[in-house]
């Protein structure tokens, strides 16, 4: 029997109601759209936070990949590296179920990332050549995606879709594939760093970090193509940042980005961050780890050596 | 013999490549220190890696060279290039797995000019000092190494790219036979040579030809140790260098320029052109009449000369020459200067009659206006029959009636200044005059100068006729005082008069007279 430290935070935080009205602007949102988060303290039985606190429990040196809707989990054993040189995170990853028996699926010796897909019926897996491929749970049948992918794709809520970033890093492209028709749309074409893809809640566009004018900055596209728009730091420019313009924060790979209940959550190096539609930071915890969407408006998240839970919660 | 062979050799690939300096461009290390690789290129597309000389100083899947550089170091342009990408705002500690920037975190990438491509990795946030578009040469400070984007730490990720694939800089079994380094060191940590590449700078026989001096050329040749020779002199110049100005001294004022064209020849002068001597006060005569006297001297077209202060004006009743003709007021003028002429005076309104009989008299009459500044006094205006200005006796000179030879009435009475008056003056014809007798009467003053303007004269034209017994009855239009008024113009047009002495009812007989009336109507 593990013991779990988890503390149901019973911290009831105010409402995070950043009004960056200049921001709101430049936007054009409406102020009837601002965005607040109420934090509630969630308890251990919920099915996926449970499945998730006894898999990362297992051992220190592991780390929890992914988590299904169902609670299925990949963990993953990441390589040591030695210092000083730009070696690639990749993991001997172990897929379990719900109960924590081990599943038995093709996967590669090492992985850079792996996603379930929303109804759990897969897994989409990026080896450490850059493949990307499907693994289907039930048949454990393997379909191959694409090559030369960048980590930090992202599925569509309806599972039809896989948004990556393909190419010779940094030079990068956006690109959206259809499982469905085993085709992919190019989104982009700068060969600028991109990276960290999210579904929007209705699968018609995607949220991602783009770097076309020399530093990052989070993007929409709609799946169907078009010109990419800046949802945050609008109106700066490279001069700006130069001459000190803060930047908002950006997903940085650790995990990648999710909506929840209209919060686009994610973490970085400096901790935990959920942006309103309109590029507003409304939730921030600094030094927060290991987010995890937790099901339809939770995530949860490590800080200070404790599990929290936070609800997100749109109050127009 | 053996250098002279060499020379041969170096000329005769001179011959088959005269003009192909092609060569690969060969990179400095991109920092000072003596720091050797770290990492190097894997060479081996499966598992496992393999560096250039078939060694492991690499990493599975490494698409570069990392150099340990400590954080903060100075990462320098290897050769020279355009920047054509910079990227910022990756966090200096990166770390593993994160794919800020595409894993490359904060980095420039340069393109040379040979086609290849060099990378630079992982650098400080804020430290970038070039920008995209911008020109590099060897050795130029790009901005300072970090561990930003995917890193376990600080160094220094240097890409090169030959035709958009990564490449192994180093030379090596294991990669390929010519390196890109300008001295690579020695493996396995190698430390290639900070030394810029030294490129051979032309071929051998090449000639350049360039622009010199004013619009001339220069030519250089290659010579055998693959640097240009010195240019040869400047041929063909022109006769100024474009651009240039030349300026010089007109007559007496004043200076003129012209310009060097971009063909290296003069343009013509400029007009000249230059202040008025003694800044335009020096006073002089135009030799002109009247207003148009007095000049002062400026400078025109380089030269003094004497200008108008007072330039010509059209004619105006107001005592002055206003168009320099030297004649006060000539030609009539028809429109009061201001201030008003001291004698002008404008014709109103006249009557006369129209047909006579031979050998009789009658009346006119006239209304003048005074338009001058000064009262008119009694006797001072003479009514004179202009005839008579050339020695000829007037056809209507009536020698019982007229106060004087030529004079067909004099004013009788003072006339202020916009006053009117009417003058009665008699007119007989010759008993051998026959068709139309005509004349001109003309205002005068007593010294017999005739007024000029506005409106001073008016023609009289009579028909005559013989035969009639009937007196002329001494018709006299100055009788109908009433009739002629300024302001009633029509009215006046029927002026009538009768012969002193005659009845009234002799008036009534039409066929005995017939009356032509001719009016004049002043300006308003």
């Amino acid at each position: 029997m593990r013991t779990f430290t988890v503390v149901a935070t019973s911290l009831l935080f105010p409402a995070l109601l950043l009004l960056a009205s200049c921001q709101a602007e430049r936007s054009g949102v409406h102020p009837s759209e601002r965005v607040s988060v109420d934090e509630q303290a969630l308890q251990p039985e919920d099915a996926s936070y449970a499945a998730l606190f006894r898999y990362r429990a297992s051992s220190d040196a592991l780390e929890v990949v992914d988590v299904s809707s169902l609670g299925h989990v990949v963990v993953g054993d990441p390589l040591p590296v030695p210092p000083n040189g730009t070696f690639r995170l990749q993991y001997r990853a172990t897929a379990l179920d719900p109960t924590g028996r081990k599943l038995e699926l093709p996967l590669p010796e090492t992985i850079q990332d792996a996603r379930f897909s929303p109804n759990a019926r897969s897994l989409i897996v990026l080896d450490r050549h850059d493949a990307l491929s499907v693994i289907d749970l039930a048949s454990e049948g393997i379909t191959a995606i694409d090559t030369q992918v960048f980590p930090g794709f992202a599925l569509s809520s309806d599972g039809n879709q896989i948004a990556y970033a393909k190419g010779d890093a940094p030079m990068l492209d956006a690109y959206v594939y259809d499982l469905r028709t085993g085709t992919a749309r190019r989104l982009t074409s700068a060969q600028r760093p991109t990276w960290g893809f999210a579904f929007s809640p209705d699968d018609r566009s995607i949220a991602f970090v783009y770097s076309p004018f020399g530093f990052p900055s989070i993007y929409t596209v709609g799946v169907d193509g078009g010109e990419p728009h800046a949802m945050t730091n609008v109106g700066i420019t490279l001069d700006d940042v130069r001459a000190g313009a803060a930047l908002t924060p950006i997903p940085d790979g650790r995990k990648p980005p999710t909506w929840v209940n209209g919060v686009l959550v994610f973490e970085n190096g400096d901790g935990a961050f959920g942006l309103s539609s309109d590029g507003r930071v409304v939730w921030e915890r600094p030094g927060a780890t290991r987010l995890f969407r937790g099901g339809e408006d939770v995530v949860h998240y490590h800080i200070d050596g404790a599990e929290h839970a936070a609800r997100m919660t749109v109050s127009p | 013999m053996k250098r002279a062979v060499m020379v041969v050799g170096i000329g005769a690939l001179a011959v088959l490549l005269p003009s192909s300096p092609a060569y690969a461009a060969k990179f400095r290390r991109p920092f000072s220190a003596s720091i050797g690789v770290n990492y190097g290129y894997d060479n081996n597309g499966g598992g496992g890696c393999t560096d250039f000389a078939c060694g492991g100083v690499c990493y599975d899947g490494h698409s570069g060279t990392d150099f340990p550089l400590s954080m903060g170091t100075s990462v320098l342009a290897p050769a020279g290039g355009r920047v054509s990408a910079t990227n910022e705002g990756c966090s200096d500690w990166g770390g593993l797995g994160s794919t800020c920037g595409g894993r490359c975190g904060n980095y420039v990438r340069i393109d040379h000019q040979d086609g290849t491509s060099t990378l630079f990795c992982h650098m400080q946030n804020g430290s970038i000092a070039v920008s995209t578009g911008e020109w590099v040469s060897c050795g130029q400070f790009l901005g300072r190494s970090a561990s930003s984007g995917n890193s376990s730490g600080p160094h220094l990720h240097f890409g090169l790219y030959v035709g958009g694939s990564s490449r192994d800089p180093f030379s090596g079994s294991c990669s390929q036979s010519t390196g890109y380094w300008v001295g690579q060191g020695s493996y396995p940590h190698n430390v290639p040579s900070a030394s810029c590449e030294t490129s051979c700078e032309c071929s051998p026989g090449q000639t350049q030809t360039s622009a010199c001096g004013d619009c001339g050329t220069r030519s250089r040749t290659c010579n055998s140790s693959c640097s240009w020779g010195s240019w040869g002199s400047c041929q063909g110049q022109g006769e100024c260098a474009p651009g240039s100005v030349e300026e010089r001294a007109c007559c007496d004022c004043g200076t003129q320029t012209r310009t060097c064209s971009n063909a290296c020849a003069w343009e013509s002068f400029s007009a000249c052109a230059g202040p008025d001597p003694a800044g335009g006060t020096e006073a002089c005569d135009t030799g002109e009449p009247g207003p148009c006297a007095p000049g002062i001297v400026r400078c025109v077209d380089g030269c003094r000369a004497c200008g108008r202060i007072y330039e010509p004006q059209p004619e105006m009743c107001d005592d002055i020459d206003n168009d320099c003709s030297g004649e006060t007021d000539d030609g009539e003028p028809s429109e009061m200067g201001d201030p008003l002429p001291e004698m002008a005076a404008r014709l109103v309104d006249v009557g006369y009659p129209g047909s006579m009989v031979s050998g009789t008299g009658s009346t006119g009459w006239v209304v003048f206006r005074n338009e001058g500044s000064r009262t008119w006094a009694p006797g001072e205006l003479w009514l004179e029959a202009t005839s008579t200005w050339q020695d000829e006796a007037s056809e209507l000179h009536d020698v019982e009636a007229w106060p004087a030879y030529g004079v067909a009435a004099v004013l009788d009475r003072e006339v202020p200044s916009g006053g009117d008056v009417m003058m009665k003056f008699p007119m007989k014809t010759s008993a051998e005059a026959e068709g139309v007798v005509r004349e001109t009467f003309h205002l005068v003053d007593r010294e017999g100068t005739a007024l000029k303007c506005p409106a001073v004269r008016f023609d009289v034209a009579v028909m005559t006729r013989r035969g009639s017994s009937v007196e002329d009855g001494a018709v006299a239009a100055g009788e109908s005082d009433g009739v002629v008024s300024e302001a009633g113009g029509d009215a006046g047009c029927s002026a009538s008069g009768r012969g002193a002495g005659v009845p009234g009812w002799f008036w009534l007989v039409p066929l005995g007279w017939i009356w032509r009336r001719r009016m004049r109507r002043a300006r308003p």
